[in-house]
Parts: C-alpha cells; structure tokens; sequence
C-alpha cells in the first residue's frame, strides 16, 4: 500500500484556498463542529470510536505534504488518534481554529461538549457530520473518498480542450459582475476571528419564516437570508455599491456517505445597490441571481476553470474571492449547511445541536453561516482581521437579527 | 386550489418525478404525497428541481405559487397547470 495520495484536480482549488489563509496569517483552511450536549458525552467510547475508525480509514491521520510541487497526503500507518480533554468547549474550539493542524481531524472533548476541527481541503459539513455518527456506528461502511473522480463535479469533458472551451463560457456570466468594483469589507488579516452567534426557535422563527415565506417563498431561506445580510451591510459602508457573495453550492446528492470530500463549490451572486431598498426585493434580487448563475451552467463553467489551477497561478482562486484589485471580488461568503442531521443519541449523551465555525481567507474575512438542528435556526457571523473602527460580528450578527425580525 | 395528482402518466408528471429522483435519490413517485422538505428539498436543490423540469419540457421559467412546494404530487399539478 503506498502511503502517498496526491490530490485530485478537484482539490487544487481547496489547497489554493488553504494556501491564501497562510499567506495572510491564518492556520490554512480548517472547518470546526462543536457539538453540543445535554450531559456528559462517554469518552472511552469516543476514543474507542476514533481508534476503529483510524485503523479502517488510514487516510484520517494522514498529513498534508508536497511531492515534487505537486499537493497531496502522506498515509501515517501506526500513528495513534487521540482525543484531547479540556474543561472549558470555547477556549479550545478557539484555539484549535487558531493553530495549524497537520490531520484531517482534531477531536477535544468537554464536559459537555465535543469539538471537531477538519481540514476543510478535505472535509465539508457534510462529510463532517457522517463522519461523526461513524465514530458511534461500529458496522458503519461509510466511504472515505480514495477515489478522487468522487470529488469531481458531475458530468464534466474529460480532456483540456473540451474542459477549456465549457471554461469559456464562465466569462459571459462574470461579465454583469465585473462592471463596476464590488464593496468589500475594509479587513486587511485573516487572523485573529471572532464569531457570533443567535440561534432563532419559537414564536421568533415562526415570526421570520412567516415573512420569508411571504417574499421568496418556502423554500427561499438562502435567499431571504442573502437579502437581509446585504441590507445590513448597506448600514456598514455598502450603500450604493455592488455587492457580490460567494454563496457555497452543495454538490453532493442525498444519501451520499462519503466523509473525506470537499464537494464545495461556489456561486458568484451580485446584487446591485438599487435591488436593496427593500428586504423582499433584495431577497428575490437575491433568487434571482442564483437562478441566473444554474441557468447559465455557471457552476459547471467555474469547476471547468478551476480544473486548470495549477496552470493559472492560483490567480482565479484567488480572485474569485477577492484577493486582487483588478479580478472579480466577493463582498462575503455565505454558506447554508441546511439541516445537520446527527443521531440524536451520539455517544452515549443527547445532542441538542451543532455550533458551526470555519476559518476565513483575508478578503473578504467576512462570512455568514447557517444551518439547522434541533435547537432552531442557528446563524453565525465570521470576521477576520484585526481592523478597529468597523462593527464587530456580534453587532452586524445583532442587525442581521433585526432586519430579520423588526 | 392544487389537486393530489391522479394515476395518469403524462410528460409533467414523468420530468418532475425523474428529476426529483435524481436530485433526492429515492423513488419520488412511490413518496408523491410526502413533503418535499422531509424527503430532503432545500432551496438550492429546488432550483436545480426546476430548470431541469424547464429545460425539459421546454417550458419559460416557472412562478408557482407557494402551495405548489408541498409534495411532489403538488408540484406536478401546478407545473401542469402552468404548462397549459
């Protein structure tokens, strides 16, 4: 068994992406789950559980490594998975979103509480989610993506020339983007982060679903959401400027098991300053835009172009999140996890819900996350950088909660 | 009002639930009448929903009613509606 997995074409942009937070700063490209509990969680078990699933899937301790230029991992056969006990969930999960991590995955546990921290070059939400239930489940057969085609999406040519020509066809729905610069948050470092947090149930959630359904529809949450975000960031230096969100595409289908694959990709949304005087127009502004990047096969346009990465120096990467002046910038990231759907009973404890983190390039170093469990509606605000005089995510979070609900 | 769809097969009928069944991975016929968020529907997933349906029957962007995202059964009856 060779102990070298070299990543796929399809990981090129995550390792760029990795590679723009170290540059800035950051500990590279981490995902981070905080499992919350209603009581103590069963540590022998989820020792028990990491141990197992480490001797199934080798690839779980592996390390990131370079051969001959070229990204990949190195298998580290005999090395031992541990899980790290702290007292306090905050100020590890903190710390551990703060350090470089040289696994795919990092467990701490808490009193009441279990922390996961992945490479995200490796590892989305959904994989993250499977692979927590694997450590509870012993006859578990779930997948850990050593087949790299896995990670491509769908249905693209093989070859260069026919994938060169579908990569063609992502200017023509760039081009409404690029005409004026988009607002970007004034944030210059992608570290230190700070988070905030709101998780909306009750007669409250009943209040915003009521007028989300009410604009966009039922199932127009991302869009509802979009536009509220983009209104608040009006308040915060946007006004009459473009603004363009890197909205996170789900590309895994229903049912599928495999937990080492990041199957992100991103659609570019803009949406003009003159579509945000009202909520209900900025959300189907918003709908709108998503509509338009499906329809104009954008998404498999941008994974085409992105299959050349190592040829384009990384730049499209790296513009297609803001990183120069002159390519095409995005405002913030917005990703929606959907539902998170965990056992109830996971270790021995009952699982109330799953806080959700991730580390952030420098530009934008502005992200909004979303998901939902148990508890509710959980919305968290991401801010990189150290920049004084511009709202924290707790006041922009606080806004986003009072655009939501007035 | 939307109506259960009956037993009838028909274009709409055969797009939405081989569409759904792509998009869902299960067997949306057999699950008409179940909710579509419960068999795993979210906003991103119905817009693929829907311009595969489009593209399909060669139809100019849909505006369905909300009532219209309930089931499969009632997707289909108001796309069939809106095809006539």
């Amino acid at each position: 068994m060779t102990n070298w997995l070299p990543a796929a074409s399809a990981d090129l942009f995550q390792f760029a992406v990795d590679g723009m937070i170290r540059d800035h700063g950051g500990p590279g490209s981490l995902g981070q789950f905080i499992v919350r509990f209603e009581h103590a969680v069963d540590l022998a078990r989820l020792r028990a559980g990491l141990a197992r699933l480490a001797r199934r899937h080798p690839l779980l301790l592996a390390t990131p490594a370079r051969r001959r230029a070229w990204p990949g991992w190195r298998l580290r056969l005999g090395r031992a998975a541990d899980v790290e006990q702290t007292a306090s969930a905050e100020t590890v999960a903190a710390q551990h979103l703060q350090s470089g991590q040289t696994g795919l995955l990092r467990l701490a546990i808490a009193p009441r509480a279990v922390i996961c921290t992945f490479d995200h070059r490796r590892i989305d939400a959904r994989g993250a989610a499977l692979l927590l239930a694997a450590l509870d489940q012993p006859a578990s057969a779930l997948d850990l993506a050593s087949d790299p085609t896995f990670r491509e999406l769908a249905g693209l040519p093989p070859g260069a020339a026919a994938l060169g020509r579908l990569a063609r066809t992502l200017l023509p729905a760039l081009r409404p983007l690029r005409q004026s610069p988009p607002w970007r948050p004034p944030l210059g470092a992608a570290a230190p982060l700070h988070f905030a947090d709101q998780i909306l149930a009750g007669t409250a959630l009943a209040r915003v679903t009521a007028r989300q359904t009410a604009m966009v529809g039922r199932f127009g949450e991302t869009a509802f959401l979009m536009g509220a975000w983009a209104r608040v960031l009006d308040r915060h230096g946007a006004a009459g400027r473009l603004q363009v969100h890197a909205l996170a595409m789900d590309d895994r289908r229903p049912g599928e098991a495999v937990l080492a694959a990041n199957r992100h990709s991103l659609a570019l949304l803009g949406l003009a300053a003159g579509a945000r005087g009202e909520l209900a127009s900025a959300a189907k502004a918003a709908a709108a835009a998503q509509r338009a990047w499906l329809s104009a096969g954008a998404d498999r346009a941008m994974a085409a172009a992105l299959r050349f990465t190592p040829f384009l120096s990384q730049r499209l990467v790296r513009a297609q999140l803001g990183d120069f002046h002159g390519g095409l910038s995005a405002s913030t990231l917005i990703a929606n996890s959907g539902v998170m759907r965990l056992p109830t009973n996971w270790l021995g404890g009952t699982v109330l819900g799953i806080d959700h983190r991730a580390t952030l390039p420098h530009r934008p170093g502005l992200a909004l996350f979303t998901s939902r469990d148990p508890r509710g509606w959980c919305l968290t605000v991401g801010r990189a950088g150290a920049t004084s005089g511009w709202p924290s995510a707790a006041r922009l979070l606080s806004d986003l909660l009072a655009e939501l609900d007035p | 009002m939307l109506t259960p769809m009956s037993q009838d097969d028909d274009a709409v009928a055969t797009a939405v639930f081989s569409a759904l069944s792509g998009l869902l991975g299960l067997d949306a016929r057999s699950r008409a009448n179940d909710d579509l968020a419960a068999l795993g529907l979210d906003s991103q997933g119905l817009l693929r929903l829907l311009l595969e349906v489009e593209r399909a029957l060669g139809l100019p962007p849909l505006d369905l009613p909300d009532a219209a995202f309930t089931s499969p059964a009632t997707l289909v009856t108001a796309i069939r509606d809106a095809a006539r």
